[in-house]
């Protein structure tokens, strides 16, 4: 077991450095950053001023491990636009989007389970057909436009909710629902999958030939082993709606970093949109990592092996 | 064996409708089985044995059907029980074990926990006695250290071991029948013996009805009062089982007999030989003998008749037109 974290470990450290270098280098790929500070009507000497200000002359391998270092001891630079301490700004922001987060991955965990039992039990019936196409709706349906959607009956016509902002849990609970049932599908395909195994197994015979009772065969005896990869997918996929973020909290204007990031972009900022690219994949990396030993927790063949 | 059989089963039919039609696979099944008898019932896969005990259990696939003329164990009526109370004669009354203790035992929870959920699911009680029971039972089937093993999930023990721990999952609730699917197929020849010792010594101590299905005779032979030998859905030979294994009856349980090492009827026991052909699709058309495709003794007459079931001796019977003597092998066959 340990040997497996371990190798976990360093395969995560691995990507995570890789990560970084992606997120530094792609960043330059947009343009020189000296001119979108500059801004377009800068004249040659405010650009080259600009440049040697941020240091931005120097050779892109020799930035790219100041930046590294820099970030290692959590000093991502200041924001170009705000001249403020990036990490500051992360600081304020981070919990906004990790609470929207979490609220999103239980609210898809909580629909995407039910669902994928319920069409697992009635298989290839019209109730599986029904909680197939609730959860393939959520893929379907593009999550602004289903956001927008959800604004204009709920928060306009209905007024039970705030639109914008983010100052109470009411602003949260649109947001969730609309990131949340974006991973519900592929969440409740993978649950939907894991019980028609498990109910095809041997040991669930076995159960059913010494005359348990449905209850246990099913959530006893069944889901749990379906659930062990469904587990490990939520981890990921909980990565994945940080990322996600950027469209819900634009179009909800909740004050996390994928907004902060959206604003970065348009404005050029590069070290908050190099910083929340880093942070964003490092949550990925680290989740990822987690839902390793979080499946070897779970399952306990995999504890045992190497 | 005057008083009434613990289980009996008068023309089990099994049908199987699927998109590709309608199978019959298991056709017409009669057997009783008296308490503290071994049956053993040989054939090859695709014979119907393991659904015909499938059916006994109520454990048949989706899309499968049963009628039967008759179906009693302990004098339940087991055609007209309803759900609830077929699941409490699992385990206390029928108790089965299958052929994979690998796959058959959840991976994902501790053999405590397993054996302890049977006992409490049909006797109730505190865990304690559960627990207790559990260890019991563990010691019974020969598993030392029976108290460390409650913590142990099923991969860490050998498949010996698992079957053991499977025969005490079977004995928790004191069955009064236990149904054995292909008990060794998975195992070490080695550890097959001691499952075989088992198995038998646990009849002996209490008093167990034992199905034992196999299809080894080899296996069957070891343990079993009287074998049934089933082919195409249904018994084409039955009886005492040191006279089937000695003086095979039916053309295909010396068939089988021949695929045995060490067996009477191989002349020279280095030579084996094996059946030619496969076991049939039990659809469409099945009059006739099922056999006659690949029997060496085939005549017109297996495919124009069905055979009658013969009495041989007051309890042995086979399903063929013709008496060992009568036989005449055919003339041989270009092969395609």
């Amino acid at each position: 077991m340990l040997r497996y974290v371990i190798r976990r470990f360093l395969l995560a450290l691995l990507t995570l450095i890789t990560v970084s270098a992606l997120a530094f280098f792609m960043t330059w790929l947009s343009g020189d950053p000296a001119l979108a500070i500059a801004g377009d009507t800068a004249s040659a000497e405010d650009i080259a001023a600009v440049r040697d200000h941020y240091g931005l002359d120097r050779p892109i391998v020799a930035q790219y491990f100041s930046w590294a270092g820099r970030a290692l001891r959590g000093d991502f630079g200041v924001s170009y636009h705000f001249d403020l301490p990036v990490s500051e700004m992360l600081a304020t922001r981070l919990p906004v989007t990790m609470t929207l987060g979490a609220a999103s991955i239980l609210f898809a965990l909580a629909l995407a389970i039910p669902l994928g039992v319920l069409a697992a039990v009635y298989n290839n019936t019209i109730i599986d057909r029904a909680a197939l196409t609730i959860a393939v709706l959520g893929q379907a349906i593009p999550t602004f436009w289903f956001a927008l959607m959800m604004m204009i009956l709920f928060g306009i016509t209905l007024r039970w909710l705030p639109i914008s902002g983010g100052g109470s849990w009411a602003h949260y609970v649109m947001p969730t629902i609309a990131l949340g049932y974006f991973a519900t599908p592929v969440l409740m395909r993978l649950t939907r999958a894991g019980m028609l195994e498990a109910l095809e197994s041997d040991y669930i015979r076995t159960a059913r030939a010494y005359g348990l009772p449905i209850r246990s065969i099913l959530f006893r005896h069944a889901l749990r082993n379906a659930l062990i990869p469904v587990v490990a997918l939520a981890a990921v996929q909980f990565g994945f709606m940080l990322g996600g973020s950027i469209v819900i909290e634009t179009v909800f204007s909740l004050p996390g970093i994928g907004w902060l990031g959206y604003d970065a972009i348009l404005r050029g900022d590069l070290p908050v949109v190099q910083a929340i690219l880093l942070v964003v994949a490092g949550f990925y990396v680290i989740l990822t990592f987690l839902a390793d030993l979080l499946n070897a927790a779970l399952d306990p063949r995999m504890r045992s092996a190497g | 064996m005057t008083a009434a059989p613990l289980l009996r089963l008068r023309s089990l039919h099994v049908e199987i409708r699927n998109e590709a039609g309608r199978v019959h696979p298991v056709r017409g099944v009669s057997f009783d089985l008296h308490a503290g008898e071994t049956l053993g019932i040989a054939g090859e896969s695709g014979s119907g044995k393991s659904l015909t005990l499938m059916a006994l259990l109520g454990l048949l696939p989706r899309g499968a059907t049963l009628r039967a003329d008759q179906m009693t164990f302990d004098g339940a009526d087991l055609t007209k029980i309803g759900a609830a109370q077929m699941r409490r004669l699992m385990a206390t009354g029928i108790a089965t074990i299958f052929q994979d203790p690998m796959t058959c035992l959840n991976p994902v929870l501790k053999i405590g926990s397993l054996l302890e959920e049977v006992y409490l699911c049909h006797r109730g009680g505190t865990r304690k006695a559960a627990t207790a029971r559990a260890v019991e039972m563990l010691e019974r089937v020969g598993i030392a250290n029976a108290a460390d093993r409650l913590g142990q999930y099923p991969h860490e023990l050998s498949g010996g071991l698992r079957q053991r721990v499977m025969i005490a999952m079977a004995l928790m609730c004191e069955p009064k029948l236990l149904i054995a699917d292909e008990p060794t197929t998975a195992l070490d020849v080695t550890v097959q013996a001691g499952i075989l010792n088992l198995l038998d010594q646990l009849q002996r101590d209490l008093g167990l009805a034992i199905i034992l299905v196999s299809h080894d005779l080899g296996v069957i032979g070891r343990l079993s009062h009287r074998v049934a030998v089933m082919y195409g859905g249904q018994i084409v030979e039955t009886g005492p089982a040191r006279s089937v294994l000695q003086a095979p009856q039916h053309p295909y349980t010396e068939a089988l007999l021949r695929c045995i090492p060490g067996m009477k009827v191989n002349p020279q026991s280095a030579r084996l030989t094996p059946i030619p052909g496969q076991v049939g699709v039990m659809s469409g058309d099945l009059s006739g003998c099922q056999f006659r495709d690949r029997c060496r003794f085939a005549q017109s007459r297996c495919t124009e008749a069905d055979p009658p079931l013969t009495e041989i001796a007051s309890t042995w019977r086979s399903r063929c037109h013709f008496l060992p003597d009568e036989r005449l092998v055919k003339p041989e066959e270009t092969p395609a």
